[in-house]
């Protein structure tokens, strides 16, 4: 099934209990790194802004949670437009989710999947079976997704432009 | 005399305020300490991890000893699989 429409998937208010259900978490998680971080579940997004551990470089770390959790959410390091450039995304580090396209690249990003643009045809199956996919990057609540973006953070060696 | 052995708290990021702790042989490994520290949280298979206060990854492969974990330390659970 092509996901090109993935606000039918879920309705919202369903989505925003699940935010609601995972924003302490997120919350606490925000505090222990340092990161400031605002959850609109009015809009399904959440946003993150903390700075490059190599460089100091101020990031912003959005998703859009529109039908979550049918679907992943969609994570993008973003500028002050909103848009993914190369001056607001990491650098990979070794074995890292940042992708030279400015993607994040793991199952739980629907961004990732060739339906929304992203690389991956057909390997993951499609966004709907995030959930069944361990034999790489894994994570199936939003802080543990966060948590992992941290980690391969650390591992980056700048910004990609 | 056994070998030592190393006393940690761990957090998963799911669940932030449910801290527990864990005692370990020094010599074991990060991953086999991480995999029972998730699956103690209730992580589903994966390739976990920990970060330290630093917010460095430990390396899975290591004992904990050589990973730089002392007594006391706190550690959160991530998960590391390869990245795509």
């Amino acid at each position: 099934m092509a996901v090109s429409e993935p606000v039918a998937l879920v309705p919202l208010e369903v989505t925003a209990a699940f935010m609601e259900d995972e924003s302490a978490a997120l919350l606490r998680c925000a505090s222990r790194w340092g990161w400031a971080i605002e959850i609109d579940v009015d809009d399904l997004v959440i946003k993150f802004r903390m700075s490059h551990p190599a460089d100091g470089t101020p990031l912003v770390l959005d998703a859009d949670l529109t039908s979550y959790r049918a679907i992943p959410p969609a994570w993008r390091f973003v500028d002050d437009s909103g848009s993914s450039t190369p001056d607001s995304f990491p650098a990979p580090g070794e074995k890292s989710i940042f992708h030279s396209n400015l993607v994040i690249c793991a199952p739980w990003n629907r961004l990732a999947y060739k339906e929304l643009g992203g690389p991956h045809d057909g390997d993951w199956v499609g966004p709907t079976n995030w959930l069944n996919i361990t034999n790489v990057t894994r994570a199936v609540t939003l802080p543990d997704m966060a948590a992992i973006v941290r980690a391969h953070l650390h591992a980056s060696p700048g910004m990609m432009a | 005399m056994g070998t030592p052995t190393i006393t940690v708290i761990v957090v998963a990021p799911r669940d932030p305020d449910d801290t527990r702790s864990f005692t370990w042989q020094t010599t074991a490994k990060v991953g086999d300490a991480a995999v029972e520290a998730a699956a103690a949280f209730g992580y589903e298979p994966g390739t976990p991890s920990f970060v330290n206060s630093e917010g460095e990854v430990l390396d899975r492969n290591k004992p904990l000893v050589a990973a730089g974990v002392e007594d006391g330390d706190e550690l959160e659970l991530v998960d590391v699989g390869g990245g795509v």
